[in-house]
């Protein structure tokens, strides 16, 4: 009996998918839909005659990039009848198609095998969605690739049994082999040597991938999306879910496919597709600014904090005594009896722990061998154990939000004064701040920069005067006191730059490392640090160099902060005489579009600059 | 015949699939499931469905667990929760409470108004000796379960 029904079952469905095909075809050809911007869209092609950027070709059921084809096809397999795996039907494999055809067809609905798509509701959690937010990890100086940051897309649920550390994340990022060569890793990663994928996970892994490992905040923008669009999202990051792309680290990256998916519904452009690199930043510059259907796209945003983050916060929240027993405890191998800790009361104690707790897996992080830390801590959860139950010592965090740093790309003109002559100078920056930009993080005085292209008007000669392909600086600062927060200051930068003010066609190529280090101050940094210069030889100066520096960043008020800079450097292999230089930087406003600059400096001969810097 | 053979095709289907066996009390994630061992299967639906965690160019960690029957369900995530974040459960457990045992007790499909008193039965005889996180891990989960099914059976229900 199983068998009859099961045969005339197929039979039904295969007749009615055999003559509903062709009608619903003719209709989506009348209607021109092959050519409508969103299923465009929805097959990631810019427009209709250029092919689409996933190269996966399984996202295509036409075996062909032709939009018009592939809508064909997306309608006979939408109709087509289930077979073995539900899952593998196209109306589960490709949803957000499914939803928009039937919108535009609305028989179409009616004619569709009915199905529940088992493996979509599991990882949607039966599509309990009810907000998109745009995660933002920010910047890493332990890895290139990490550099300006990363962009996640989190599916907050509605359902209480799907806790924050549970909401299903996407992530874009390239497929790199284990043990890559770093020189292949960075060609292949900037001239489209890997495919990338969207992939998901928990947002557990990430807290724990970012927050604890790589000891980066998380910051969370909840977008004022409607439940439609919050579907719409849903649908399609489930058919983008492991299809290939081909990745470039500076343009078609997790910011620009990431910014590409959320267009799909917020039908307003979030990163600018012309410019050739696309930054995490931008997109998280440009959702602020936009509003949608009558409101901020943003309607909150949240700081999930690394555990350094907490770390330093909690050190900094807590009373002196508190601070002064954890110093102990760390300078004696955490021996409780006779110490500080004993003479705090229960909840200083419960502190003093909590800090030590962030204290040693901040320690553990960098640590060759974490075993002696994991004993330590054993024994203070077991202090920890034999207090009373209650709640964790809050954490205040305050700190301005990401996207209200100074915008990343700078396009700068300057007046410069000679003692000989006077000259204009451009300047353009792709990326991102250097020692004097505003609106940053005051604790951590670190510059990063790359692709900076200096053109002179000088003594009637246009002529490239610096290039600075990438410059870094990390004073390292402990911003705790507390022993291994912080280490060596240290700098590097690869470039063309003239060798001193006073020389003539005097650029060389160079490579600059340094190592120091800094001091935070109350309201800035000082530093000692020592460079080793590699350079072309031109003008007897030799192949190396050094400059031995001493320094201070500080703050007179957030609308104006001062560089003061004091050297000596030494030639080591040519003729060039030694010399002793200084400069002076200040940076006026605090506007995250503009500042002014005053800078003077000598080397051998003395300038003086007034610039005007633009940012977007 | 194409007619026949998808008839053919669905009568053998329906003949073969045999019901799926809940086994999950009986199941150690750890030795059955490759929990701990971080088992990454390379084919290319896993790839696609395994949680990858990436960043703009880079791959930070790939774990993946065996698909085998026994081993899919909601207590084989909270054993892989637990792997992935002891550090913060047992940092929680000492003080009390906190998102992470939340989000375990979630997992271990435990209704909210016993979370409380479930963790109060785990903290009062928390072992707090192992050496490794991957140690630490494996017996937390083993003293969570065991808690949870002789003690909150009924308001910890896999679904």
């Amino acid at each position: 009996m199983k068998l009859i029904i099961a045969m005339l079952g197929s039979l039904l469905a295969f007749s009615t998918w055999s003559a509903s095909a062709p009608r619903f075809i003719e209709q989506a050809a009348a209607k021109n839909l092959a050519a409508d911007r969103y299923w465009l869209a929805l097959l990631h092609k810019r427009d209709a005659e250029t092919d689409s950027e996933i190269i996966d070709p399984h996202f295509f059921l036409s075996n062909t990039q032709d939009a018009s084809a592939e809508l064909n096809a997306t309608l006979k397999a939408l109709l087509a009848p289930v077979t073995d795996d539900v899952n593998e039907h196209a109306q589960c494999r490709f949803i957000a198609r499914s939803h928009w055809l039937q919108q535009q067809l609305p028989e179409l609905k009616q004619a569709l095998p009915e199905l529940t798509c088992t493996l979509f509701e599991t990882w949607s959690d039966q599509q309990q969605v009810d907000h998109v937010s745009m995660i933002f990890a920010s910047g890493y100086l332990g890895n290139p690739a990490s550099f300006y940051g990363h962009i996640l897309l989190k599916f907050g649920s509605a359902s209480e049994r799907r806790a924050l550390l549970q909401q299903q994340n996407i992530n874009f990022g390239a497929a790199v082999p284990a043990a890559e060569n770093p020189l292949v890793y960075i060609l292949n990663g900037l001239f489209g040597g890997y495919n990338a994928v969207f992939s998901y996970g928990d947002f557990y892994r990430n807290t724990q991938a970012y927050g604890e490992t790589e000891l980066r905040d998380l910051w969370e923008y909840q977008l004022a999306l409607n439940p439609s669009e919050v579907s719409q999202l849903l649908y399609h990051a489930w058919e983008l879910i492991g299809r290939d792309y081909v990745y470039y680290f500076l343009k078609e990256n997790c910011a620009f496919r990431m910014a590409e998916l959320l267009e799909l519904v917020i039908q307003q452009p979030l990163i600018n597709k012309t410019q050739p690199y696309a930054m995490p930043i931008s997109v998280f510059h440009r959702v602020a600014e936009l509003e949608h259907h009558g409101q901020p796209l943003v309607a909150k945003v949240i700081q999930h904090p690394s555990r350094q983050k907490r770390l330093v916060k909690r050190f900094e929240q807590v009373a002196e005594p508190v601070q002064a027993a954890v110093a102990e405890l760390i300078e004696n191998e955490y021996q409780i009896e006779n110490s500080l800790y004993a003479q705090l009361n229960a909840a200083e104690q419960t502190q003093t722990l909590e800090i030590l707790f962030d204290y040693i897996e901040f320690r553990k992080v960098a640590a060759d061998d974490p075993q002696p830390l994991t004993t330590y801590k054993n024994r203070l959860l077991q202090v920890r154990l034999k207090l009373p139950a209650g709640k964790a010592s809050p954490v205040v965090l305050a700190e301005s939000p990401p996207h209200l740093a100074t915008l990343p790309s700078l396009l700068q003109i300057s007046a410069i004064h000679k003692e000989q002559s006077n000259g204009l100078e451009l300047r353009f920056r792709a990326t991102y701040y250097d020692l004097l930009t505003a609106n940053r993080d005051n604790a951590n005085y670190s510059a990063l920069s790359m692709v900076d292209v200096h053109v002179r008007q000088e003594a009637d000669r246009l002529q490239l005067y610096r290039f600075d392909l990438l410059n870094i600086e990390n004073m390292n600062l402990s911003q705790t006191g507390l022993p291994q927060d912080g280490g060596f200051a240290w700098k590097l930068n690869a470039g063309y730059a003239p060798q001193d003010l006073a020389c003539q066609r005097c650029q060389t190529l160079q490579l600059i490392g340094g190592l120091g280090k800094a001091m935070q101050l109350q309201q800035g940094v000082v530093y000692a640090m020592q460079d080793g210069r590699l350079h072309e030889n031109r003008h007897d100066v030799g192949l190396l160099s050094t400059d031995t520096r001493l320094g201070t960043v500080f703050n007179l008020d957030a609308r104006w902060r001062i560089q003061a800079e004091f050297g000596y450097r030494a030639y080591l292999t040519g003729e060039a005489s030694n010399f002793y230089w200084y400069k002076l930087q200040q940076r006026f406003g605090q506007s995250q579009h503009w500042d002014i600059r005053l800078i003077l400096e000598k080397q051998r001969a003395t300038e003086f600059k007034l610039a005007f810097s633009y940012y977007w | 015949m194409k007619l026949a053979l998808l008839a053919a095709s669905v009568l053998t289907l329906s003949l073969v699939t045999a019901p799926t066996v809940n086994a999950q009390a009986k199941v150690n994630p750890w030795k059955q499931c490759g929990i701990g061992a971080m088992i990454f299967d390379d084919n290319g639906t896993a790839a696609a469905l395994s949680n990858i965690i990436w960043d703009l160019g880079t791959t930070a960690v790939s774990s993946n667990i065996s698909s085998q029957g026994s081993c899919e369900g909601i207590k084989v995530a909270a054993a892989e929760f637990i792997n992935s974040t002891i550090t913060n459960i047992e940092e929680e457990t000492v003080i009390g409470e906190g998102e992470h045992l939340t989000a375990m007790l979630n997992l271990m499909g435990c209704e909210a108004s016993v979370h409380q008193a479930v963790i109060e039965d785990v903290r009062a005889d928390l072992d707090l000796s192992h050496a490794t996180s991957a140690a630490k891990a494996e017996a937390y989960y083993l003293q969570l379960d065991n808690a949870v099914n002789s003690k909150f059976a009924a308001q910890c229900q896999v679904i």
